[in-house]
């Protein structure tokens, strides 16, 4: 059983957990059946293609529901997408947890490691990650994040000019993208900081660079977010970042034209306190080069572009973990790199790069056998001739 | 064996177990159904969670999904299930399949009545054990089974490995840091012992990483001991034999215990044991594997006696030798076999 955002809900989450049902069940796996949601689902369980989906309950990560979800589902094992931080009593039910966990800093928050005492069989997303957990002595298993390459492919089939003409950017612009939520970690204050003093000592770019930003400029009422309007305008920045309105980006786009946005850009700018990111992958899968940070897991995510140093670590979160603070002028000096740059070689070096994050390859090499040794250690079946695992009538 | 008496074996068999966590239970039931699966059975386990907070529907659930076999086998711990048997037993009567309880301790008169009345037999490890239930006729008494060990080390070779002195003598306690075990009561002993005694303390932490006591044994022994304090922390099963093969004898000072499955560890790497009076200990005497103390007082002369008289530790170790062989998994394995297709012929 999965808990998760609904396979619809607009967030990293939600769309990895949908990619995942979706790509077990092109190579052929049966494990996963039940979905419990964390948001996008209240009020009745219905079904989604042959995944029973479980509405949330009043705790906001579905805490108060999922065991008994779990045992009317009569499932094997909970594997959760999301913040393992975030999660008060789930770590004490009586349950086989397989949290996936992102590491994004170092060394790891004892808020991440306490949540983890109980967990039956972590997943790190990096190899970072992985090398952190068993320095708390906690064993994980390495599946990275994935992304659809049949999906996210470079559009050559409409011209560049005219993917920036829908967006209202100028056709001949050269565009740094940036595909984000607006989150202090994010860092894209300091990346538009970036931005500027590019322009700044590139005098030529000013002809035609230009940045888009798919977020929310406003801060949403949130407390972690940024409003950046006064940023941008404080930064000269007014006639050359352009974002969508509120309501076209609260609306969302549907992810069949998410590979449009990203072809519109000439680089991704991803360089969030974070590191890693599934937008690196999926502009990668589009042949679109990356800046990301030298921090956390990163580099192990970027495909083609550049590597932005860290300057300095920051601690802005609830769990009190240590975040890179991009190096601005080292952001400046790497974007002019790629300004300059061939954009045939960082695409041709792109596509080639991201193959082992493609969703068949990631489930077939990662996920299947993982699942696989799930089943032998939650349902043992030892025999003479070794341990394999057992089914019953209620288990699928 | 006819073809008739085949049939009324317990073929398939259900365990209801912790499986795979750090947890004494967890490591008894995996040997154990190996040693069931030796004889042909196939083990059904069914996976009892074993650090967090359960309600009553958990246990129904937990039996509920089990598949249909021959026989419920159910290890039995108190803090397993919490108060929760009730729940346990209803779903599996429901079943109409034989039932055995493996008792790893007993004396909780809230709950041992239940399990008897619910359970077709109950295994115990010891004598003391099968006394501290209610008068019945379902209690069967089969000694707990020694461990196979990965190799039996000799006393030099494993201290070169764990860079322990050669010309020392050395008392080894084992087993999980917590009151019960009495690591205070060693630390007293050996102090009051000569220098060339050494006290090696193996064994980490159980629930909690530090936990007052573990600071209180820490401190006493810092003060009585200092430098012949060994501390040798959590022993991962690759260094088993070298952990009791560096002891010239082991103590266990236990304040409390039913059973003990670090005491068969000693066993099984043939080793001299020196224990507190306690029932379990006291009724394998008979052995000649253990020695036991009743007073705290009397424990630096039982010690030093076992390691100043080689021939007395070398007696002690062979019977610790004759005592594994008999009682191995695999023995254990077929008497406890022997219990399910009794109840599977006459059911």
């Amino acid at each position: 059983m999965l808990l998760a955002d609904a396979p619809w809900a607009n967030t990293g989450y939600g769309k990895m957990a949908a990619n995942l049902v979706r790509f077990s069940r092109v190579c052929g796996l049966d494990h996963i059946w039940g979905w419990t949601c964390i948001g996008g689902l209240s009020g009745g369980k219905i079904e989604w293609g042959d995944i029973q989906l479980y509405p949330r309950g009043q705790d906001m990560w579905s805490q108060d529901v999922v065991m008994n979800y779990y045992m009317e589902h009569n499932a094997d094992v909970l594997i959760s997408m999301k913040d393992v931080w975030l999660f008060g009593s789930l770590p004490s039910m009586p349950l086989d947890w397989a949290p996936l966990v992102p590491i994004d800093h170092s060394p790891i928050s004892t808020h991440i490691t306490a949540k983890l005492q109980t967990a039956f069989a972590p997943i790190a997303i990096s190899k970072f990650g992985q090398i952190e957990l068993a320095q708390h002595k906690i064993h994980s298993t390495y599946i990275p994040h994935a992304v659809d390459t049949n999906l996210y492919r470079p559009i050559d089939e409409v011209p560049k000019p005219d993917l920036k003409s829908r967006l209202d950017l100028p056709p001949g612009s050269w565009v740094v993208g940036l595909v984000s939520m607006n989150r202090s970690r994010k860092c894209i204050a300091r990346q538009l900081r970036g931005f500027a003093r590019f322009l700044e000592n590139n005098p030529d770019a000013q002809k035609d660079a230009v940045m888009f930003m798919w977020t929310s400029v406003l801060p949403e009422g949130d407390s972690a977010a940024v409003d950046l309007r006064p940023i941008i305008r404080e930064l000269g920045l007014n006639n050359r970042v352009y974002y969508p309105g509120q309501a076209m980006y609260e609306k969302g786009l549907p992810e069949v034209k998410m590979p449009h946005l990203y072809n519109t850009f000439d680089v991704l700018t991803n360089v969030s306190s974070e590191g890693a990111g599934l937008p690196i992958l999926e502009a990668g899968s589009c042949g679109i080069p990356q800046l990301v940070l030298r921090y956390a897991a990163g580099p192990e995510y970027w495909t083609s572009g550049a590597i932005v140093n860290c300057a300095d670590i920051e601690y802005w979160s609830t769990p009190g973990v240590p975040f890179g603070l991009l190096d601005i002028d080292d952001y400046a000096e790497k974007l002019a790199k790629i300004y300059n740059g061939d954009p045939e070689k960082y695409r041709r070096r792109a596509l080639r790069a991201i193959k082992p994050f493609n969703w068949e390859s990631v489930v077939r090499r990662f996920w299947e056998p993982f699942l696989g040794d799930l089943e032998s250690r939650v349902r043992p079946l030892v025999k003479k001739d070794g341990i394999s695992a057992w089914r019953s009538n209620l288990v699928k | 064996m006819s073809s008739s008496a085949k049939a009324a074996e317990a073929q398939r068999i259900s365990l209801i177990t912790p499986w795979r966590v750090r947890c004494g239970i967890a490591t008894f039931s995996e040997q154990l159904a190996q040693g069931y699966a030796h004889h042909g059975r196939e083990v059904y386990v069914s996976v009892l969670s074993r650090f967090s907070e359960k309600q009553p529907i958990y246990y129904n659930w937990l039996v509920s999904r089990a598949p249909d076999v021959d026989v419920f086998v159910v290890q039995h711990e108190y803090g397993l299930y919490l108060g929760n048997e009730g729940s346990l037993y209803d779903t599996i009567g429901d079943r109409k399949t034989p039932v055995v309880t493996e008792m790893h301790s007993t004396g909780n008169y809230n709950v041992d009545p239940g399990i008897l009345a619910r359970s077709d037999r109950v295994i115990v490890h010891n004598d003391y054990c099968a006394g501290r239930l209610p008068r019945n006729d379902k209690t069967v008494v089969i000694p707990h089974p020694v461990p196979m060990p990965k190799r039996i080390m000799g006393r030099d070779e494993a201290r070169r490995e764990l860079k322990l002195p050669l010309d020392k003598k050395i008392v080894l306690v084992f087993g999980f840091i917590t009151p019960a075990k009495g690591h205070d009561v060693a630390v007293r002993a050996v102090a009051k012992m000569p220098d060339d005694v050494l006290l090696a303390i193996a064994g980490g932490w159980h629930t909690d990483e530090n936990t007052p006591f573990i600071s209180e044994v820490s401190g006493l022994a810092g003060r009585l001991l200092g430098k012949r304090a060994l501390w040798l922390g959590y022993v991962p099963n690759d260094k088993m034999p070298a952990t009791f093969g560096a002891a010239d004898v082991i103590l266990m000072a236990y304040k409390q215990a039913t059973e003990s499955g670090a005491f068969m560890t000693a066993i099984a790497h043939h080793k001299a044991v020196v224990a507190s009076r306690l029932p379990n200990f006291a009724e394998k005497e008979r052995h000649g594997i253990v020695k036991v103390f009743q007073e705290e007082e009397d424990l630096p002369g039982i010690l030093q006696g076992i390691l100043d008289d080689d021939e007395e530790r070398l007696r002690m170790e062979g019977a610790a030798a004759r005592f594994a062989g008999e009682n191995s998994y695999a023995r254990i394995a077929v008497r406890h076999l022997e219990l399910f297709d009794s109840l599977v012929s006459s059911g």
